[in-house]
């Protein structure tokens, strides 16, 4: 009985009912605040509860990494807060897609009450309709606080900070000369870079003076050269990280840094520094702007009783209230977006809130329509091509416009599901009818008994693999014939793999094409099983010497690169590649040798993946090789040097034909795992240079969660993985038996 | 063909002396068992003749050429090993054609050379099978076949038929005994079994631990063994060893007074010495008829004969003796108080310290 009430659990589980909001009850309130932030706010609605009615409310932290997808998930069903505290970057989507419910400002506090830049990014129109044409746009958050970047800098090496950026060259070569980096930022992200971007008159989506637009602006190119003339003055470091960003800035090696309040836990004890605005250009005359991100409180867009709307609204008011602004900026040190806050004689003195409050004016609020997700990976690759010197800023603006209009693919025409539906049900008949003719089988056999009780025996497993396995690879199989926008699904057949298959947006032998891809992914998967099975084999060969001392220690330390998590392996070795801090290029300026800078080149870069990935996987095939090398009889060496077999010639007939065995399979499986190896390509080369060493895996993960969740594309590239994984499966299974069959 | 000859050969693993100078001639196309109990080193002695094991002290020449010093490809010699030791990836054809191969012989020869062996052996019908499809006896027999394609000078042979089940063992042995007649070339045997020893050998070198204590040809061993491990040694079922004193010609065992044959005038006063009578030359008699009285423990009939173990009294200071009783009419049965009769005219006389033969009898 227990078992059963168990499994009914289960089921209710997986297929959780649409739960309805109930008037009475807690309001619930979600966030991904963490310490003085959390706490602050518990205080905040703590009070609130106070001063109310008493009306309950139940505060809910979730993982900053978590909480969109919850929040996407649990919302349609009603199931989601009341209340949830997040970025401002979904508004868009999620006001088309009616997660979020539009805020009648009175209701919280008026519009006045909040800075104007912070409200910028929470408006939008609502999705245009016959009856309203062409909706005027909405207020869809409450701005609890804002950030942005600002310049910090070493006020032992810099006394004012340069108001312009020609000041801010000149600084920057009498730095220099003392071998002090001038600026540290991550110049290859566009988030950094986009207070250069707009500075010098760029714009995303809006045409700019000359009415270009986006990427190809005149503004953008000029901000591209910018910084490629930064980089070959060399006043910023290579290869920027945030941890390198922090250890320049603490060792005295870099004078300035673009960073946002986040950086403030980063500088050590001792540092004397101080905060400004980021300089003008002295090209255009215009500030740099950095991005403005938003926090805001969001109001569910469930069916509510508007009673429990109205109580969600109060609380909305009562946490943007000046007062407990205070309390947020106070406790928190947040950057409160509520205006009359900052009269407050605590917020106002703090220097390190005053400076980024000083830059909030020279702000450009980040745009939240969803099309904003697909700047972040051609401005990266522009600046990445840029940095690594490949082109200039003209070129820099092509390579963005072309990989931006590529990734940004027009939907597919919605086709219809019918021909699909009759060919599934036709697929399930049949598999029914196969069951059934089983079943009949068996019965006719009389062993209809015997039968059912094998069947108990494996349904537990069988459960668990249908929920945990066969489930979520049926739900990824059908996306692949959706598309997604914004929550949305639109039934599109075969488009997404006739896309994949033609490769018609780009060149077939350039990244992003399927078949280049395949191309990478099949090379990364032969050379890695070779190195792991000659470097494997040739110590497992070691190991089993007889006479070998400390065998045990050699054992275990060799097995080591196995027992450490593989991404922490894949940091530590993408460190080790760093072109001006990595241990590796030490080495080579050690032997006289110059430096490579090992991510600018598809070679090099394929090389360096090859290498962590040699490194995590030889000690598995060491372990085969040494079980099955310790499996083969010693007579058999000594029948053979007796018949007169030189080392090599025992080796090559004794103990390689003996070792195919167990190695065949090792070996299989070994090409199953490396040709997934996500990890180590997105964590070490992370693709670069311009996604050429990107395997089939983490192309589909940049389909999915890097551009624009075209999460239906995606599950198109898993479903062609699959098949060309099931199809490998079958030639090796057979491959697998054969070897076996020798002994 | 070749002879082979051991100088003064120790092998130590460490602090542990395992062979301890064995000096040994092995005369051209003579076929030599090595014997002794196990750990005693005879397949320590053969795998150093092979190459497979360093001597650490020593000489060991082939044919007047020195060969302990030169891998075992180099010392052209066949073994066969007790597991065989086949290539299970290889057919028996490629198995026997292996050393061939790895020799650069022509294909054509070692393709003869292969039928030929295979035609010797009765195995020319399995040549395209894989070890794992053969039985134990023809696993043996293309492990003897592998060491006959290549014309060895020397065959050495490792305890090749402990595997096999005792039918297909004696037939065996009487193939490879076919097999060396034929062959006529020199062949090192090792074995724990002494009827093994006895059947194949021309001469047999027992060996314990570490010491080579007799070689000879099998019937001089059985009859006139050098001493007291060697005459326990040899001949089955094993000699009754008792021990006793001999003092002014009279032999006493427990509390029984023998006079000794003239033949032991020599040793008439040697004191603590042991006696060793073959179970053959005992003979059962009524109680107290006899040299000793003793119960019948186990009574073991093999048709024309029978082996009757016999335990004297505790107090009588004599071990179990086996009594060999060949076409009895009637056996005793187990339980049953019989007499042994000792008749020291068949009686060897062993030193007690040293154990070394003072006199044997002549062979009846």
């Amino acid at each position: 009985m227990t078992r059963v009430l168990l499994l009914l659990a289960l089921v209710v589980g997986v297929w959780a009912p649409e739960a309805q909001a109930e008037t009475d009850g807690p309001l619930v309130l979600w966030h991904s605040y963490r310490g003085a932030e959390e706490a602050a706010l518990k205080a905040s609605v703590a009070a609130f509860i106070e001063s109310a009615d008493g009306t309950p409310v139940e505060v809910l932290a979730i993982p900053n990494e978590a909480l969109a997808s919850k929040l996407q998930s649990a919302i349609p069903r009603g199931n989601g807060p009341d209340v949830f505290i997040f970025a401002h970057e979904r508004v868009g989507g999620w006001s088309a897609s009616g997660h979020i419910r539009a805020l009648n400002p009175e209701a919280i506090g008026g519009e006045d009450r909040f800075f104007a830049e912070t409200l910028a990014s929470l408006r939008a129109a609502r999705p245009a309709s016959d009856a309203v044409p062409d909706p005027a746009p909405e207020l869809w958050g409450a701005p609890l606080n804002f950030k942005s970047t600002a310049l910090f800098y070493r006020t032992d090496l810099i006394e004012t900070p340069p108001a312009t950026t020609d000041e801010l060259l000149a600084l920057g070569a009498e730095l220099k000369a003392r071998d002090i980096y001038p600026l540290a930022y991550m110049a290859q992200s566009f988030y950094f870079h986009a207070a250069w971007y707009f500075g010098y008159g760029g714009t995303l989506f809006e045409p700019d003076a000359q009415g270009q637009q986006g990427f190809a602006g005149q503004g953008a190119i000029a901000s591209f050269d910018f910084v490629a003339e930064l980089q070959r003055q060399a006043f910023v470091p290579e290869e920027v990280t945030g941890a390198l960003v922090a250890s320049l800035f603490n060792n005295k090696k870099a004078a300035m840094v673009i960073n946002g309040p986040w950086f403030l836990g980063e500088i050590a004890d001792g540092v004397p520094w101080a905060i400004a605005p980021l300089p003008t250009v002295s090209a255009t005359g215009l500030p740099a702007r950095p991005f403005l991100t938003i926090e805001a409180a969001f109001i569910s867009g469930y069916e509510s009783p508007p009673e429990r709307v109205a109580r969600s609204e109060s609380l909305v008011r009562w946490l943007t209230s000046p007062a407990e602004a205070i309390r947020r900026g106070r406790d928190g040190r947040q950057l409160v977006a509520t205006q009359d806050a900052w009269l407050d004689e605590g917020l106002n003195n703090d220097k390190v809130l005053a400076a980024f409050l000083a830059q909030r004016a020279t702000t450009k609020p980040m745009d939240s329509r969803p099309e904003m997700r697909l700047v972040w990976e051609p401005g990266d690759l522009a600046l990445r091509k840029l940095l690594r010197g490949d082109t200039d800023g003209a070129g820099a603006s092509v390579a963005a416009a072309r990989r931006h209009s590529a990734i940004s693919r027009p939907q597919p025409a919605e086709s219809s599901p019918l021909p699909f539906i009759i060919l599934a049900a036709g697929l399930l008949l049949g598999l029914i009818a196969l069951i059934f003719r089983g079943i009949v089988a068996v019965r006719r056999r009389g062993e209809g008994k015997l039968a059912l009780m094998g069947w108990r025996w494996i349904a537990p497993a069988m459960v668990t693999t249908t929920i945990l396995v066969v489930v979520p690879f049926v739900v990824g199989l059908v996306l692949a014939f959706f598309a997604h926008k914004d929550g949305d699904w639109t039934f599109v057949g075969l488009a997404h793999f006739g896309d994949i298959l033609s490769a018609g947006d780009y060149d077939v032998f350039e990244p992003l094409s399927f078949y280049y891809a395949l191309l990478i992914t099949v090379l990364w998967t032969a050379v890695n099983v070779a190195l792991h099975v000659a470097i494997g084999l040739f110590l497992a060969i070691l190991l089993n010497r007889p006479l070998l001392r400390l065998k045990p220690v050699y054992r275990v330390l060799l097995i080591l690169p196995w027992a450490v998590p593989n991404y922490i392996t894949a940091l530590i070795w993408k460190g080790m590649f760093h072109k001006q801090y990595g241990a590796i290029n030490g080495m080579l300026e050690g032997l006289g040798l110059d430096g490579i800078s090992w991510f600018s080149n598809t070679g090099t870069a394929f090389f360096a993946n090859v290498c962590t990935n040699a490194w995590l996987g030889f000690p598995f095939m060491m372990v085969v090789c040494l079980g099955a090398l310790q499996s083969i009889p010693k007579d058999l060496y000594q029948a053979a040097a007796v018949d007169g077999a030189s080392g090599w010639q025992r080796f090559r007939h004794v103990t390689l034909p003996l070792l195919r065995p167990a190695l065949v399979p090792a070996v299989l499986l070994g090409i199953v795992w490396t040709f997934n190896q996500f990890n180590i390509v997105y964590l070490v080369s992370a693709g670069e240079p311009d996604n050429s060493t990107d395997i089939l895996i983490s192309e589909a993960y940049r389909w999915a969660f890097a551009r624009q969740d075209q999460f239906g594309y995606a599950a198109a590239y898993a479903a062609l993985i699959f098949v060309l994984l099931l199809g490998w499966s079958v030639i090796s299974v057979r491959a697998a038996k054969r070897a076996e069959e020798v002994l | 063909m070749a002879n082979v000859e051991l100088k003064a050969v120790h092998k130590r693993y460490g602090d542990v002396h395992v062979v301890k100078g064995i000096d040994l001639h092995v005369a051209d196309g003579e076929f030599l068992v090595l014997v002794g109990p196990s750990g005693c080193g005879k397949s320590t002695t053969l795998r150093m003749i092979a190459g497979l094991e360093s001597v650490t002290e020593g000489t060991i020449h082939m044919d007047g050429r020195r060969v302990d010093t030169l891998p075992p490809k180099d010392r052209d010699i066949g073994m066969v090993f007790q597991s065989y030791a086949l290539y299970p990836h290889m057919t028996v054809r490629q198995n026997l054609a292996f050393g061939l191969k790895l020799r650069k012989t022509d294909k054509s020869l070692i393709a003869d050379r292969v039928h030929e062996a295979a035609r010797m052996l009765g195995i020319d019908a399995l040549l395209d099978r894989r070890p794992k499809a053969l039985s134990g006896g023809q696993r043996q027999r293309v492990a003897m076949g592998r060491a006959i394609v290549r014309r060895p000078t020397a065959f050495l042979f490792d305890e090749p038929l402990s595997n096999l089940d005792a039918a297909l063992r004696v037939k065996m042995r009487a193939e490879l005994a076919a097999l060396h007649r034929r062959l006529g070339t020199t062949m090192v045997y090792v074995t724990h079994d002494q009827v093994e020893a006895m059947t194949l050998a021309n001469r047999i070198a027992v060996l314990e631990r570490g010491v080579l204590q007799q070689v000879g040809p099998a019937l001089e061993l059985y009859h006139r063994p050098a001493n007291r491990f060697v005459a326990g040694f040899i001949g089955s079922p094993a000699m009754n060893i008792v021990d006793g004193s001999l003092r002014d010609g009279k032999f006493t065992l427990g509390g029984v007074t023998l006079l000794a044959p003239e033949a032991w005038a020599a040793n008439r006063d040697e004191g603590s010495c042991g006696i060793g009578i073959r179970p053959h030359s005992l003979t059962l008699a009524e109680p107290g008829e006899g040299t000793v009285d003793g119960v019948v423990s186990v009574v073991e009939p093999m048709g024309w004969e029978a082996m009757v173990h016999v335990d004297p009294p505790a107090a009588s200071g004599i071990g179990p003796l086996v009594v060999q009783v060949t076409g009895a009419t009637s056996l005793p049965a187990a339980g049953e108080t019989v007499a042994v009769s000792i008749d020291l005219k068949h009686a060897h006389l062993f030193a007690a310290s040293g154990g070394e033969t003072l006199h044997s009898p002549d062979p009846a």
